[in-house]
């Protein structure tokens, strides 16, 4: 869902009052496209650790994504293709390709505070949720504020989610609670760039809400909407490249 | 004073259904030095009167004293240390200690007693030597001959000194003469030594010896005669 | 000499040949409980050493959360400083360094999650004998291979029971993966060199050994380890006591770096409390070997003693008449008793030391088939068990016979006791 390894156009830009349900699509879609190619850079802090992973990225269509690790030298070239709702993840060193079984999809992807799960979790704010709208901007000034709660056949482990957009449309802040009201984790965008003649958010920062100290930032360094993506990309034999 | 006075003495047993009076009432009195029989016929209650004064029964009613002392207030332990100390038992036969030997039987109750070993065995000697058994002393019953081994028993009884020698049949199994020996020499103890026997018998040759003989029917006394 | 004591000495022989069998039968129970103590001796010795060698060390040094949690980051930092501190200390004989980490171990075709135990080889040889755990042959002929070269070189010695279930062989190569200390994928290919057949399930079925240095390569561990094990310079306990007295000062600085946590000072039976349990059942299965085996020497003394009082209840009598007490009586029975008893452990006793000497030197053979010994619980026991001697071997078998006959003897003497002269001396 919004794990942002791509982004791409909201495309409906100057439509003076946009419905609530094209806000929510966009914030869907900053993830996905028609096609994408990219170099990203994710800071992890963590109680144990503090590192940098440098990696490229390339996406086609909704659901097809790969993510090879440039640095640090030690994680180079570990590949993760994700196809629809699956995950596999290439160790060069040991020449393996690994299937993200069942139970180790609520883990960490690569050490981050994202999980495997949130890589292939395709759940949609705008078709899982019902929302009310707390606040809405005044022209250019303010903000949205739109309270969702999940419906009852969604597959969804929230028990309310909080989206905060600028009058941009472009998403801010996005707090996600559980089934007690209690806060899990924040996720906040900032930085907002140019790529070619998109303009998104280039900073991306995942904050558990019990880990006050730890974080994972994500950085868009390069982003391309242009170059075609071939099919074959996301294939297990690409994957070893 | 006598040495034993029985009052009243009565001795009831039960046989399955029936009971057995053995002692019917028995008064009787028995002077220091006396060398007296009883004798009766066989169930006549003459071997029950020995064990009573002997303190190996108890009476059913009745007493007996021995020397001043009611068996009757004793504990059984008490009994015991009475015979120990005071009585002096010969049996009908084979009533020695056979892993023994005759020196060690004839100590045997000065033994119980606690008596010091180098004490009890110059005494021991003494009355083997006395009933004739000197040079016999290491033997065991085994290699002893009956009226021999009744010769030590007889040692045995007379070793501690007792107030009375209880002795039941103590001829019952000699022959005649062996029997007429050891008579002659338990009266010759009665007569030198002053020791006072009381017999269960009915020995002629005992009754004979007897100063006294006390003849009981159906457990009464019939006939009391001294000589 | 009391002549009482005469009497029962003598009463004993008049019937020797009864006496003597049931001597006899008392002196073998004797001596099959004195043999039995010596085995369990030697067993329940060689069992302690080992565990403690193989399996727990006398005293490990961890991170406070680490006995409980083993988690990957309850480490030891300057592990090496320790090491050598530890070198230093007179109560200790040697101690070893061990990372542990959980990975899934595979080929391509099929994988477990595993135990990995990372060891320093040529220190564990000197201390602990892990190699040992490596059999010398495995059933069907299985080479069982070798443990870990000194030097960090991609090997892995895994369990026999794993290797059977991955259907890899010596030789293979296997893949780990695990998730680093830094979240990353750790990865590694080693190849199998060895086999272990220890006896520990946990082991045998799911784990492996690799050297400590690749196991911290795997894990992205750094210098850190995640147990320090030392082996007490003699299992004395005042020499494992002062062990653990002078252990906290032999920690460097900075051992442990989380703030919330210390350094763990544990010692064998807190770490194993099971194992030091099943060192003191020793007590219980051998004083259940005794009640067993005197019980029935007991058995054979009522018997016995029943006779020898029945045969005897005219003369009984006549003593009893004499003005014998009935306690004394009791005496009389019991000591024909003890001085039969002292008699069988007399006999015993050279009986039983014969055995001990011959289970010392020439022992009980416990090969499995190739001369091979017997692993049960995660330790290797050697091929043959030899018997122990103690003290204990000698004095609870003589006091076993002697107080079994003594309390065997109570019935009758008891019985005897109770005899009524006039009844007794009638009697036959």
């Amino acid at each position: 869902m919004i794990v942002p390894f791509l982004v791409l156009a909201l495309g409906m830009a100057s439509e003076p009052e946009p419905t609530v349900e094209e806000l929510l699509r966009g914030t869907d879609d900053l993830t996905r496209g028609s096609q994408s190619t990219g170099r990203a850079e994710m800071h992890v802090k963590t109680r144990r650790y503090e590192r940098t992973v440098v990696m490229d990225m390339w996406s086609k269509g909704t659901d097809r994504t790969l993510v090879r690790i440039v640095s640090p030298a030690r994680d180079a070239g570990i590949t993760t293709l994700k196809v629809e709702d699956n995950l596999w993840n290439y160790l060069p060193r040991t020449d393996r390709t690994v299937r993200v079984p069942a139970g180790m999809m609520s883990g960490s992807w690569m050490g981050s505070h994202v999980t495997n799960d949130d890589l292939v979790n395709d759940s949609r704010l705008s078709e899982d949720y019902t929302y009310t709208v707390k606040e809405r901007p005044e022209g250019d000034d303010g903000r949205w504020v739109i309270e969702l709660s999940p419906t009852e056949s969604a597959a969804v482990v929230w028990g309310k989610v909080v989206a905060t957009l600028g009058a941009d449309r472009l998403p801010r802040e996005i707090r996600y609670y559980d089934g007690r009201d209690a806060l899990v984790r924040t996720m906040t965008w900032s930085d907002v760039k140019d790529f070619g003649d998109r303009r998104i958010p280039s900073r991306f920062r995942v904050q558990p809400a019990d880990q006050p100290e730890e974080f994972t930032e994500f950085r868009y360094l390069k982003l391309d909407f242009e170059t075609p993506v071939p099919d074959r990309t996301f294939s297990l034999q690409s994957l070893k490249r | 004073m006598p040495i034993v006075t029985v009052r009243g003495l009565s001795r009831t047993y039960t046989r399955g259904e029936h009971k057995v009076h053995a002692l019917r009432e028995v008064d009787l009195d028995i002077e220091a030095g006396e060398f007296t029989a009883l004798m009766g016929p066989s169930g006549s209650g003459k071997t029950t009167l020995l064990n009573l004064i002997g303190g190996l029964d108890a009476p059913t009613a009745g007493s007996v004293v021995v020397e001043g002392t009611d068996l009757a207030q004793l504990s059984a332990g008490a009994r015991s240390d009475l015979r120990r100390e005071r009585l002096g038992f010969v049996f009908q036969a084979y009533n020695l200690i056979p892993v023994l030997s005759a020196a060690e039987n004839a100590e045997f109750v000065l033994a119980l007693r606690g008596v010091p070993a180098a004490e009890r065995r110059e005494r021991a000697h003494a009355v083997l030597a006395q009933v004739g058994l000197k040079g016999l002393e290491d033997r065991r019953p085994g290699q002893l001959s009956g009226g021999q081994q009744q010769r030590v028993a007889v040692a045995r009884a007379l070793a501690g000194n007792p107030a009375v020698i209880l002795a039941d049949e103590p001829t019952a199994n000699l022959d005649s003469t062996t029997g007429h020996d050891l008579i002659e020499l338990m009266r010759e103890l009665n007569t030198r030594d002053g020791a006072t026997f009381i017999f269960a018998t009915h020995d002629p040759k005992v009754l004979d010896a007897a100063r006294r003989v006390i003849r009981l029917v159906d457990g009464e006394i019939d006939e009391d005669n001294r000589k | 000499m009391p002549i009482l004591l005469i009497m029962a000495w003598r009463n004993l022989w008049r019937h020797g040949r009864r006496s003597l069998l049931t001597a006899l039968a008392m002196a073998l129970g004797m001596a099959m409980s004195m043999s039995i103590i010596s085995m369990y001796d030697g067993m329940f010795g060689i069992m302690r050493t080992l565990m403690i060698d193989q399996l727990l060390g006398h005293v490990q040094i961890t991170h406070s959360a680490f006995p409980t949690r083993r988690g990957l980051y309850d480490t030891l930092h300057h592990a090496d400083e320790l090491l050598s501190r530890l070198d230093a200390l007179p109560q200790s004989r040697g101690a070893v360094a061990r990372v542990h980490g959980q990975a899934l171990l595979g080929t391509e075709h099929r994988s477990a999650g595993v135990r990995l135990v990372g060891v320093e080889p040529s220190r564990e040889l000197a201390v602990t004998k892990v190699q040992d755990t490596v059999p010398s042959s495995l059933p069907g002929g299985v080479d069982p291979g070798r443990f870990l070269a000194d030097e960090p070189a991609r090997e892995i010695v895994i369990g026999y029971d794993l290797a059977r279930d991955l259907r890899v062989a010596l030789g293979d190569e296997l893949v780990a993966i695990t998730q680093d200390a830094y979240g990353g994928i750790g990865n590694e290919v080693y190849t199998i060199v060895g086999l272990t057949r220890s006896g520990d399930e946990a082991m045998d079925r799911a784990g492996a050994w690799l050297h400590f240095s690749d196991l911290q390569a795997l894990l992205a561990l750094d210098d850190q380890v995640h147990e320090v094990r030392i082996l007490a310079a003699s299992d004395a306990q005042d020499v494992v006591g002062g062990l653990l007295d002078a252990l906290p000062g032999a920690l460097p600085d900075g051992l442990i770096q989380d703030d919330d946590a210390t350094a763990a000072i544990s010692p064998w039976w807190d770490i194993d409390p099971m194992a030091a349990q099943m060192m003191e059942m020793r007590g219980i299965a051998q004083f259940m070997v005794l009640v067993v085996v005197f019980g029935l020497v007991a058995l054979g003394v009522i018997n016995t003693m029943l006779m020898s009082v029945l045969e005897r209840t005219r003369e009984l009598g006549v003593i009893k008449a004499l003005g014998l007490r009935p306690r004394g009586i009791v005496w009389l029975v019991l000591y024909e008793a003890l001085l039969l008893s002292l008699l069988a452990a007399g006999i015993g006793t050279l009986l039983g030391a014969g055995l001990i000497a011959y289970l010392m030197t020439i022992g009980i053979p416990m090969d499995v088939g190739e001369g091979e010994g017997i692993g049960f619980g995660g330790i290797v026991f050697p091929s043959r068990l030899y018997g122990g001697i103690s003290v204990e071997a000698f004095v609870e078998p003589i006091l076993g016979v002697v107080l079994s006959a003594l309390l065997a003897a109570l019935l009758p003497a008891l019985r005897a006791a109770r005899l009524h002269p006039v009844d007794a001396i009638r009697a036959e």
